[in-house]
């Protein structure tokens, strides 16, 4: 009987402790919630994070049109048309509760037009017109715990020629001040490659992605992000469409990718910066820089432009010759994505709060590649010249 | 290369532990700007993610999730 009382007492105090350490954490909550409503500064319709995102964040809505259009040097008359791509895209995230969020989006990508020429009509698919359809759309469900955030989600993409699932987890954590993140990430895509000008193709690939990061509040006004990821992919990695394309069938890939935001006061405004260094097993080695301004103006308005260098040195089994000379014995392509080129982008974006939490967006974009823009200057001879530019509309709702 | 990216590497992340000053949750006034945030706009990253995917070699660094594409 004693023991019963006693082991009932036991009961009833685990009881209190549980709901006193359920209280403070309400609390804590609480007091972070206030936190970072004081935080977040009326401004143009983007929900405030800081630093640190330790719980949901608010619910929003996107909606965007991108429309993409390249041309490409033919070497005879100057420009030609290539391929034109429409995008309808939208994007949702929303808060269930206290601790989860859901992130969910979706878009369709239809394409008019022919592969590239490169290096000349035999070894690509120029001349060929194509049409098609990607319909692809991703969800994530993260759960927020007191020093700790667990995420798992799927994207789907799916073309006449190409199916892609690929699954998602992640997992974050931060220290007490809210100053430093540290996260990690592992997604597996399982690919379906067909062709729609040869039936007998019928293969797949296989990635392991893996991500490291940690981000990093440096002053008042800065923030600085370092990710590392390793890509090993297992698989069918040539190009259907290309003759004669024949790439290794694995392929290892890293990427350094470092992010500096900074407020500058003078400026009223923020500068981004990034760099990437990227290596894969391939020999590719690539360069990405890219600056940009977010600049209020008055109350309702920003605009941000931006410029974004990029530069890859060519794959080992690149090749400016067509056709190659022991055919089908060693790696062999011809795409001129594989091979050493450059390329700028400009852009501008302007952005208009609607009030009541809506707010709309333009974006403009120039993308020009050149194989004289590689860094240090010898490019692939015969890659052709590529101009794109591309723009979007959106609308943007947060809750 | 691989020896290469691994040392700067460990040296970002040496210099991004200790080169920073204490900043207090009264101070974040700027860091919460929306505009300070590293993607801003998710459906503008993913536009020039899979623009960029689609016209160069090498992607990574931005993420894992997404999956691939035909993309030719």
């Amino acid at each position: 009987m004693a023991a019963t009382s006693a082991e009932t007492l036991n009961a009833s105090m685990k009881k209190a402790l549980k709901r006193a350490a359920y209280r403070a954490r309400v609390k804590r909550r609480s007091i972070a919630g206030l936190m970072s409503a004081a935080l977040a500064i009326p401004g143009l319709g983007i929900p405030a994070i800081v630093s640190a995102q330790s719980s949901p964040a608010p619910a929003e809505v996107r909606f965007q049109w991108a429309t993409y259009r390249d041309y490409q040097n033919n070497g005879v008359d100057g420009r030609q048309d290539r391929i034109d791509v429409d995008s309808p895209m939208f994007w949702a995230r929303t808060p269930i509760g206290d601790s989860t969020e859901i992130e969910v989006s979706g878009m369709i990508d239809s394409v008019s037009g022919a592969s590239p020429h490169y290096l000349d009509t035999l070894s690509g698919a120029s001349g060929t017109g194509i049409e098609d359809r990607r319909s692809a759309g991703d969800f994530k469900v993260t759960h927020y715990f007191e020093r700790f955030s667990l995420g798992a989600g799927y994207a789907g993409s799916i073309e006449d020629d190409y199916r892609s699932h690929s699954g998602l987890l992640e997992a974050k954590t931060w220290t007490s001040d809210m100053n430093t993140t540290f996260a990690a990430s592992y997604a597996f895509d399982s690919d379906q490659i067909a062709c729609t000008n040869n039936e007998l193709i019928d293969e797949t690939r296989r990635t392991g992605r893996y991500l490291v990061g940690v981000t990093q509040v440096v002053s008042p006004v800065a923030i600085v992000q370092s990710n590392l990821t390793y890509d090993n992919a297992d698989g069918y990695m040539s190009d259907p469409y290309k003759i004669l394309d024949n790439r290794p069938r694995s392929r290892d890939s890293f990427a350094w990718l470092t992010r500096y935001n900074r407020f500058i006061e003078s400026l009223n405004g923020s500068l981004h910066t990034d760099y990437r260094l990227a290596h894969d097993s391939f020999g590719i080695t690539s360069h990405t820089m890219e600056v940009a301004f977010y600049k209020p103006i008055g109350e309702k308005w920003m605009v941000r432009p931006r410029v974004r260098y990029y530069s890859q040195h060519q794959a080992n089994f690149f090749s400016t010759t067509f056709p190659p000379e022991n055919v089908g014995e060693s790696f062999y392509s011809t795409d001129g994505r594989l091979g050493s080129f450059g390329g700028v982008t400009v852009g501008m974006k302007v952005e208009r709060d609607l009030g009541e939490g809506f707010s709309v967006n333009v974006t403009g974009d120039y993308l020009e590649q050149r194989p004289g823009w590689v860094l240090g200057g010898n490019g692939s001879a015969g890659v052709r010249r590529f101009y794109a530019p591309f723009f979007s509309v959106g609308i943007a709702k947060r809750f | 290369m691989r020896n290469n990216i691994s040392r700067a590497l460990l040296l970002t992340i040496f210099a991004l532990l200790t080169g920073c000053v204490q900043v207090s949750p009264w101070q974040k006034e700027k860091l919460a700007l929306g505009h300070m945030a590293f993607e801003p706009d998710p459906l503008e990253a993913k536009t020039k993610q899979h623009i960029y995917f689609s016209k160069e070699a090498t992607s990574g660094g931005y993420g894992v999730g997404g999956g691939g594409c035909g993309c030719n």
